[in-house]
């Protein structure tokens, strides 16, 4: 065997990959052969150096940048798909929206007025009554039927709720608080609707506060005032508060929401550095023999550990406060004769305005197709119109999609 | 981590979950970036390279076959981003095999004997890493990659084949051939450094 060639093997014996046969030959050449035993020396002193070689720390702010980077990439590639779709659509779309107005405008000019108001009438009170009788049948024939419906149903609602605390932990935590201050009249009933309301969202009382701010001994008159903090879970922030807003006189209302989000990742960051700290400095421990280095790593051990501690303290705090929002409601009673000269509240005011929709779209309709009896021709010729529309563009679409291919 | 959990974070980053994804590569973060800073020995480079392979690895975490290994997968991304990024910057020309390459060393050597005044062995031992790194360097880039691998990460022998997709005998060559190229620079260039410990 050449010199070159043991030489080259050299790195492979250091590493222990040569076989028994080449193993044997190296050693007994590097014995006889003072260059090569040399270059052993030299190859011994070099890869020792490599292997003392550190490794580097990768600087704080890396990881978080990093984040930072994939968020943005990640969501321009979702918008982009997004916009994608929604051009896609769009001719869809248009194509759909045609053929409803055709759809109707045909069925409405070929059906005599009177009559189809009349058959509607009769037709959707008996279809909602088979509605109806079907599904009562449907829960009184199978019970297991149903209690396998309910267990799909709360694994839907568990797989949205983990959706939701993924979507809070990617890029957003958000703490929301609200305040809302309230007159009602009858006091210690919608104390008690209020709490049925936190308990059937899931939520709890934080704190409650009542008393009596006006009496009157003559009449009896006792008038409460209140102040309540309840916690809900944040899915549920949104229509928890407008069902409290509909229980009295919504006096004043605020919402406030802190994105700590950046907070929160720098504080999971710094516990992962601690961590690796906590770990290092017990390896360090189980090594050291003098009692003065002991105390010293105890030391810095206790301190990592605090700061660990807190810091961790923070996070859960957080997570608390992210996934229950807070509500504080102050809630004051005032005589019922004061009430009524208030003005009307909020579902009363939705109930007049949905009437009014209704109202106003019916005789919108009514004028709609009075106007369609009086333009009868031209709306006919119109869908031919529209026909010849449509077929074009199924045959611009077919060649678009050819040159595609 | 065990194999379960990586593969059901690599299934939830594969749907977009970007927590997982973190999850995923947390891990891995220090390493990808030691071998990017020894490809370029410089650290704002390291840190760049560093985030495009993660960046990378995310675009392309739908193309990973789940039968593969995650880290082999990683490290391949790592060494291809670096090694195309140095292809970059060179411009097309290809080294000999035998020629170290002309750069100008020497200066930070220069720069150490003149600030620091530590004792005799102390900046010798500094100067010989130094010059070490250097030599680093000056290697062609698919030693140096092999040997940031091996001598440097602590690869075996079967992942760095797995990682540069080539065979345990490319690999094994590679590797004695780069040490040996690499002892050859520094005894030819920094031969009083080492004349004075090792020979």
């Amino acid at each position: 065997m050449t010199c070159e060639k043991i030489q080259e093997n050299i790195s492979l014996y250091l590493d222990g990959i040569l076989d028994e046969e080449e193993r044997k030959k190296l050693e007994q050449h590097i014995n006889e052969c003072d260059q090569c035993a040399l270059e052993f020396t030299h190859m011994l002193d070099i890869m020792d150096m490599l292997h003392s070689i550190p490794q580097k720390d990768v600087p704080h702010k890396f990881h978080k940048e990093l984040i930072k980077k994939i968020d943005q990439v990640n969501n321009s590639s979702s918008d982009n798909k997004k916009n994608k779709i929604l051009r896609s659509l769009k001719p869809i779309a248009a194509v759909f929206l045609l053929l409803l107005f055709i759809g109707t405008s045909a069925i409405l000019i070929l059906t005599p007025m009177g009559r189809m108001s009349k058959s509607i009438r009769n037709d959707s009170a008996p279809q909602e009554m088979i509605e109806s009788k079907a599904e009562n049948t449907v829960t009184s024939e199978s019970y297991d039927r149903e209690v396998t419906f309910d267990t799909e149903e709360s694994k839907l609602s568990e797989s949205s709720r983990s959706f939701s605390e993924i979507g809070s932990l990617q890029g957003q935590k958000i703490i929301k608080t609200a305040s809302l201050s309230l007159e009602v009249e009858e006091f210690d009933s919608v104390i008690q609707d209020i709490r049925q309301l936190v308990e059937s969202n899931g939520g709890y009382v934080a704190s409650a506060e009542t008393y009596i701010y006006s009496s009157n001994y003559e009449k009896k008159e006792y008038l409460k005032e209140g102040h309540m903090k309840i916690r809900i879970p944040s899915e549920k922030y949104g229509t928890a508060q407008q069902q409290l807003i509909e229980m009295g006189h919504l006096k004043h209302q605020s919402e406030n929401s802190e994105n700590i989000t950046e907070q929160y990742i720098d504080t999971q960051s710094r516990i992962r550095m601690l961590k690796v700290q906590e770990e290092r400095l017990l390896a360090i421990m189980e090594q050291a023999t003098k009692v003065e280095d002991l105390i010293k790593l105890e030391q810095r051990l206790n301190e990592v550990r605090t700061d660990l501690e807190v810091f961790q303290g923070r996070i859960q705090n957080w997570d608390q406060l992210v996934t229950f929002s807070t509500i504080e409601i102050q809630i004051r009673q005032i005589k019922k004769a004061s009430l009524q000269t208030v003005s009307p509240n909020f579902t009363v005011k939705m109930k007049d305005g949905f009437i009014d929709s209704i109202n106003h779209a019916q005789s919108s309709i009514e004028r709609f197709l009075i106007k369609i009896a009086r333009h009868f021709i031209q709306i006919i010729f119109g869908i031919l119109l529209a026909l010849i529309g449509i077929w074009t563009i199924r045959v611009i679409y077919k060649k678009i999609k050819m040159k595609g291919e | 981590m065990s194999h379960s959990i990586e593969s059901i974070l690599i299934k939830k980053a594969k749907q977009g979950n970007q927590m997982a994804f973190e999850k995923l590569i947390l891990q891995h973060e220090k390493r990808v970036y030691n071998i990017a800073y020894r490809m370029f020995y410089n650290e704002s480079d390291a840190l760049d390279m560093t985030q495009e392979v993660f960046l990378r690895v995310f675009q392309k975490i739908n193309q990973f076959e789940d039968n593969a290994a995650f880290s082999t997968w990683l490290y391949r991304i790592t060494v291809n981003t670096c090694i195309d990024e140095i292809r970059k910057r060179t411009g097309k020309e290809t080294y000999s095999m035998d020629e170290p390459r002309e750069t100008e060393e020497g200066n930070m050597i220069r720069q150490y004997s003149v600030t620091e005044k530590g004792p005799e062995e102390l900046y010798l031992e500094k100067e010989r890493m130094e010059a070490l790194h250097e030599a680093i360097q000056l290697l062609p880039e698919e030693y140096k990659t092999v040997i940031i691998l091996r001598d440097l990460q602590n690869f075996s022998y079967q992942e760095i084949a797995d990682i540069l997709s080539c065979s345990l005998g490319t690999v094994k060559s590679r590797i004695a051939r780069g040490r040996m190229q690499l002892k050859n620079i520094l005894l030819q260039q920094k031969r009083e450094l080492f004349n004075k410990t090792t020979v």
